[in-house]
């Protein structure tokens, strides 16, 4: 039977909430991941798009291990994560590799380049002290960083240089999975580009896996095969990228799709957006039923009630929306 | 008469690691009523250009060098902090990135939106007190008159930019410059705020100018562009001009390099090198070094904004030249 590389099952993180100094009483949860279902296969690029607060940079962390886990299974290459002992997890590690948001927070100001990518090779021992320059070189090439850069601190290059470091020390321990969480949020649009660019080279030529997250779908569509959109800790639709972005079909997927400005004046002003009401709901005391049920046009009593399940509406493309049939009757927003 | 006159306005920061060209020789005019977009990216000077202008520039190192803003037959620029004082949130008010700083913690939201009536048109209490729940009814905050006597961290992201937007509205002014009212925000909620603009200035007639690094902003909202890089404008033009005839490679090269021109998997178009270092002076043209259409005297020859065709001003020397 063949595997996934990545299979996540029902995944659940919630987070206490404590009030008091010392010992506090718990007086809620926040339910940041609340029943996540989704599979990686190998060499797919998979994009996770979602406003502030929903939940995919937690669903992120929870897969590379950085957070525990409440509820359900991740396999990867049909190894379970949960609960391994230290050392077990250790060994899985190298295989699984985040890049974070901000490049200004991620590296260590102490440490040159070379201290920043030589240290994860030699903490699993993928390379011997003496080949260590050429590794690290050889790796600077690879994002387009010139050899010469080797000893610089990372104050002295730009954002996008700095970011090229981050994804280098991702692949420094030649990883299966990349886990990228807003890589280029915190740059400028063409330096944007050109780290799109080399995530887009990487994932082709090393056959990675890759789960971009973003809140921005254009980013997102422009580089995955496969789109999920996440609100309030569920992914609420699901499917092949042009699809998700061309037609949409649950109600919150094509406000975010409308709601995305287009480089485009007359397409702009043709356009009739769809504006949601209000903001998204807090995750500490989410709505009963469907949690997108107060913003949503289409809403009605069983919403309230009842939490959709994500099911396949046509073959590869899965929504959680009970009233589909009623959104699906109104034609898609340009 | 044009509502505000800016001419060769330099802003210089003067810090220990030598002196930073951050605005250097901008010159625009805005009339009445339109929405005037700046785009450009971080450390292009879209900020500095508008905070300059109301004095808002820390002092030192920053430091007015030379220009001139006529705003109603008043050179801004002149003005003492007195004078500022009576048109900032009067009439010309302001709106930031983020409404989390721009708001004061302490204060209750009605405590912040009365201020600029009680300093400005000497209202009474219960008189603001019933233009702020008015205020906020128009920018969409249901329940204004309980919602007045809370405090900013009991609102959304969101909710704090509309009481941002109402407050800086509520004295009627006749310029709003709003600094990437939009960033910080989701994508849906983002929508939501650049339409209450619109509305908002539609009703009062007032002029806006956007501030903002999203070309996809500009699109949807403003009549004019002005595209700025290293500490000047490049490109000033019409949007649609902007953005369909876009003459210097600077723009081109920016709206090329959008994932979203681009079908899905292709190599997106990027601009080589990195934007130059404004503590050296620059001779020739700023974006010569990264230009795909650099000829020599481009890196020697000054270049300055001049109209290439009615209404459409560009700096490239070789466009003013009709070589491109």
């Amino acid at each position: 039977m063949t595997h996934a590389l990545l299979e996540i099952q029902d995944l659940k993180t919630h987070f206490p909430v404590k009030k008091g100094l010392f010992f506090g009483r718990q007086v809620g949860t926040v339910k940041a991941v609340n029943g996540v279902t989704l599979h990686l296969q190998k060499g797919e690029v998979l994009g996770l798009v979602g406003e502030s607060g929903c939940g995919k940079s937690t669903l992120a962390r929870t897969i590379v291990q950085l957070e525990t886990p409440t509820a359900g299974t991740i396999l990867f290459e049909g190894q379970s994560l949960a609960g391994l002992s230290r050392e077990v997890l250790r060994r899985i590690r190298p295989r699984l590799q985040m890049v974070f948001q901000d490049p200004y927070a991620s590296l260590n100001p102490r440490r040159t380049v070379f201290d920043t990518l030589a240290e994860p090779m030699l903490a699993h021992r993928l390379v011997t002290r003496r080949a260590l320059p050429e590794a690290v070189g050889a790796l600077m090439e690879k994002v387009g960083l010139a050899r010469r850069y080797i000893r610089k601190y990372p104050h002295e290059f730009s954002g996008g240089q700095r970011q090229r470091i981050a994804i280098a020390r991702a692949l420094a321990l030649q990883p299966k999975l990349i886990l990228a969480d807003e890589p280029v949020s915190a740059l400028d649009v063409s330096v944007q580009a050109q780290i799109l660019n080399l995530l887009n080279t990487l994932s082709r030529e090393m056959g990675l896996t890759m789960m971009l997250i973003s809140h921005d779908l254009a980013v997102v569509k422009h580089m995955a095969q496969r789109i999920a959109v996440m609100y309030l800790g569920r992914i609420v639709e699901l499917g092949p990228a042009s699809a998700v972005f061309n037609t949409p079909r649950h109600p919150y997927t094509r406000a975010l799709v409308s709601a995305i400005p287009f480089p485009d004046p007359d397409r702009e002003h043709a356009r009739r957006r769809i504006l949601l009401q209000g903001d998204p709901p807090s995750p500490l005391n989410p709505p009963p039923g469907c949690a997108f049920h107060p913003r949503c046009v289409y809403a009605d009593a069983s919403c309230a009630k009842t939490i959709p399940p994500l099911e396949k509406r046509v073959p590869g493309h899965q929504v959680a929306c009970l009233r589909l049939d009623a959104v699906e009757k109104t034609p898609v927003p340009a | 008469m044009p509502l505000l006159d800016v001419q060769k306005l330099r802003t210089y920061f003067h810090t220990r690691n030598g002196t930073v060209r951050a605005v250097d020789g901008v010159s625009y005019v805005l009339e009445a009523g339109e929405t005037l977009g700046i785009v450009g990216e971080s450390g292009s000077g879209k900020s500095v250009s508008q905070y300059s202008l109301l004095g808002l520039i820390p002092t030192p190192p920053g430091r007015i060098e030379s220009g001139c803003a006529r705003f109603g037959g008043i050179d801004l620029l002149q003005s003492s902090q007195a004078e500022l004082r009576r048109i900032r949130g009067k009439r010309i008010s302001m709106i930031f990135q983020d409404p989390m700083t721009a708001l004061n913690p302490f204060m209750t939201i009605g405590g912040q939106i009365i201020e600029p009536l009680r300093v400005h048109e000497g209202c009474s209490k219960s008189e603001a007190r019933q233009r702020a729940v008015e205020a906020l009814g128009q920018v969409g905050i249901q329940d204004a008159a309980t919602r007045i006597r809370m405090y900013p961290h009991e609102f959304s992201g969101g909710m704090r930019q509309r009481v941002m937007v109402a407050m800086a509205l509520i004295t009627h002014p006749e310029l709003l410059i709003a600094d990437e009212p939009s960033t910080a925000l989701d994508v849906t909620v983002q929508a939501q705020i650049l339409d209450l603009i619109q509305e908002r200035q539609q009703s009062l007639g007032m002029a806006v100018v956007l501030i903002t690094h999203d070309l996809g902003v500009i699109a949807g909202t403003c009549g004019r562009v002005l595209v700025m890089y290293a500490g000047r404008i490049v490109e000033s033009a019409e949007t649609r001009k902007v953005f369909y005839s876009a003459r210097h490679p600077y723009t081109q090269a920016l709206l090329e390099s959008m994932p979203s021109v681009h079908a899905q998997g292709d190599t997106l178009f990027t601009i080589p090198g990195m934007p130059p270092d404004l503590t050296h002076a620059i001779e020739g043209c700023p974006f010569a070094p990264r230009c795909r259409e650099v000829r020599d005297a481009c890196r020697t020859t000054p270049c300055v904004l001049r109209e290439v065709e009615p209404g459409h001003a560009t700096a490239c020397l070789r466009v003013q030249a009709g070589e491109l």
